[in-house]
């Protein structure tokens, strides 16, 4: 029980009961969500709504039409443009972290397009690269690749002061040092950004395929036109399932891969 | 190094690196070749015009009527669901999950359905605004609730405090630094939604006006468009981070001195 519950709560403690289950909870108010949602899509007709049963051989006929590769190219295109982000957002985050004079001179540049609308920029990105792969690849990046600077430069300078003294100390040298020290302390932060950075990535490619029609969100658009939702709400729970995968293997990864890794919050 | 000094090498660099910026715009955009993205000299005139003609004005009011409408509407629901979620176990059982698979979901996705409910128009935008900001809030409330230091909890009881006067002098100023960075996030999250709303579901204000010269291939009207927009998200955010810090630095210390 956290400490303001306990504040909270009267001080004669209740006998435990069956019903402080959380998985007898959520069995009764999940059930409850779904039952309302089944009577509003019946009340409402399927051109509001698509009743649960619909929405489930939804997914049946998504495969059964071939959406499967389609979704796939997407995907693609998503990798490509998240591996960009990666391969270029952490030496530069490293490069901001560790130097005053690039943290000034890109800084602020960084900071302002991680907070603001980037998709504002997708006209001019169309003029520039079409509407083909390039310009998919070009917004998924645009979409991850702050993320990615903004957290490494955290990490890199949340580098604990007393071990990078302790190397100079021992005349380790700045390559070994950086190795050794630099990049092993500012590795949990980079592992956030690159979580941050994959689901707003899935944001960046949605929302590139549905300005122009193609891919993924373009069978989206033309589900939504046509009303045909059931294989809709099949597809945008196909996605959220992929986006929420992708982070967790994120998170997976990182703790096969560094257990020694402390949690960290991200910037 | 002392501070001052560090302080003005960092505005000079800063300035170095806006005059480098410019100057490489200027020379790359003044190439022919390069008629996508035209200069400086270009593009500010046109922002210029926009400004004094009324256009980019009207826009941005109205983008901001979307936007604060948006925002008070998630601030409230996401205040009520944020403390039911802290304060009651039923709803965080069985809340928490579905908060957080929603969470997970790019809700862009959504723009080709939700014209059906609520219209392309105002409302739809707003909308959108609130599908972007409404879970950050929640999060935020309810992490703000449950995590005050446990120190500074039993330094409220060690004082005798309990029941609503705890509430009134620990758990609620400590729960509003949470908040109010949950609602910096959210501002620069709803004018996201926003611009988004306003560019993909139908054209209007700021997103017509940079939709309608991209159509038009009027290329410095376009940029205009584009870094007004960009600037404008910055600088609500910016400012939505300047009042977070007076008002959190006010609560604390009026209420623990």
């Amino acid at each position: 029980m956290t400490a303001v519950a306990e504040a909270a709560s009267t001080q004669a403690k209740p006998r435990e009961r069956w019903t402080d289950n959380k998985w007898v909870q959520r069995a009764i108010v999940w059930g409850a969500l779904l039952a309302l949602y089944e009577l509003l899509a019946i009340i409402l007709g399927d051109f509001y709504l698509a009743s649960l049963e619909d929405i489930v051989s939804g997914f049946g006929q998504i495969v059964e039409e071939g959406r499967i590769p389609t979704v796939l190219t997407s995907l693609e295109h998503l990798l490509v443009g998240f591996a960009l982000a990666a391969a270029v957002g952490i030496p530069i985050g490293v490069a901001m972290g560790r130097s005053f004079v690039v943290d000034q001179v890109i800084g602020m540049y960084v900071r302002g397009l991680f907070v603001t609308s980037l998709a504002a920029l997708l006209p001019l990105l169309i003029i520039l690269f079409g509407v083909g792969f390039r310009f998919q690849v070009a917004v998924v990046f645009l979409f991850s690749v702050f993320f990615v600077i903004v957290n490494t430069a955290a990490g890199a300078r949340a580098v604990p002061r007393q071990l990078m003294r302790t190397a100079e100390a021992f005349c380790v040298s700045p390559t070994r040092r950086f190795t050794a020290v630099v990049l092993p302390s500012s590795l949990p932060y980079i592992v956030i950004g690159l979580r941050l950075a994959v689901a707003n990535a899935y944001t960046g490619m949605v929302l590139a395929e549905l300005w122009v029609g193609v891919g993924t969100g373009g069978i989206l658009k033309n589900m939504g036109q046509n009303r045909d939702l059931p294989k809709f709400f099949a597809m945008v729970l196909l996605i959220t399932a992929l986006a929420a995968f992708s982070s967790y293997l994120i998170r997976v990864l990182e703790k096969r891969l560094m257990p020694w890794a402390k949690e960290v919050r991200a910037a | 190094m002392t501070m001052s000094a560090q302080r003005r090498n960092a505005l000079l660099l800063r300035i170095a690196s806006l005059v480098a910026f410019l100057a490489l715009w200027q020379w790359y955009g003044s190439d022919p070749i390069h008629f996508a993205t035209p200069p400086p000299t270009e593009v500010f005139p046109a922002l210029w015009e926009g400004i004094t003609e009324g256009e980019i004005l009207g826009a941005t009011a109205g983008t901001l009527a979307t936007l604060s409408v948006g925002l008070v509407i998630s601030i409230v629901f996401g205040l009520i669901l944020g403390f039911a979620v802290a304060l009651f176990p039923w709803a965080r059982n069985t809340l928490d999950p579905l908060i957080d698979a929603a969470y997970a979901m790019p809700v862009t996705m959504l723009i080709p359905v939700i014209g059906v409910y609520t219209g392309l128009d105002f409302r739809g935008r707003v909308f959108i605004v609130i599908t972007y900001v409404l879970l950050v809030i929640v999060i935020t409330t309810s992490t703000g609730v449950r995590d005050v230091p446990r120190d500074l909890l039993e330094t409220g009881r060690a004082f005798g405090l309990k029941g609503r006067e705890l509430w009134r002098a620990v758990i609620l100023p400590s729960a509003m630094a949470h908040i109010a960075s949950g609602i910096s996030t959210g501002v620069a999250r709803g004018i996201r939604g926003a611009i988004t709303a306003e560019l993909l579901l139908i054209a209007a204000d700021l997103g017509a006006y940079i939709l309608d010269a991209q159509a038009r291939l009027l290329t410095d009207q376009l940029l205009a468009g584009i870094l007004w927009t960009l600037l404008l998200g910055y600088v609500l955010y910016a400012a939505a981070l300047w009042l977070e810090r007076r008002l959190v630095r006010w609560r604390t210390l009026g209420d623990l001195a």
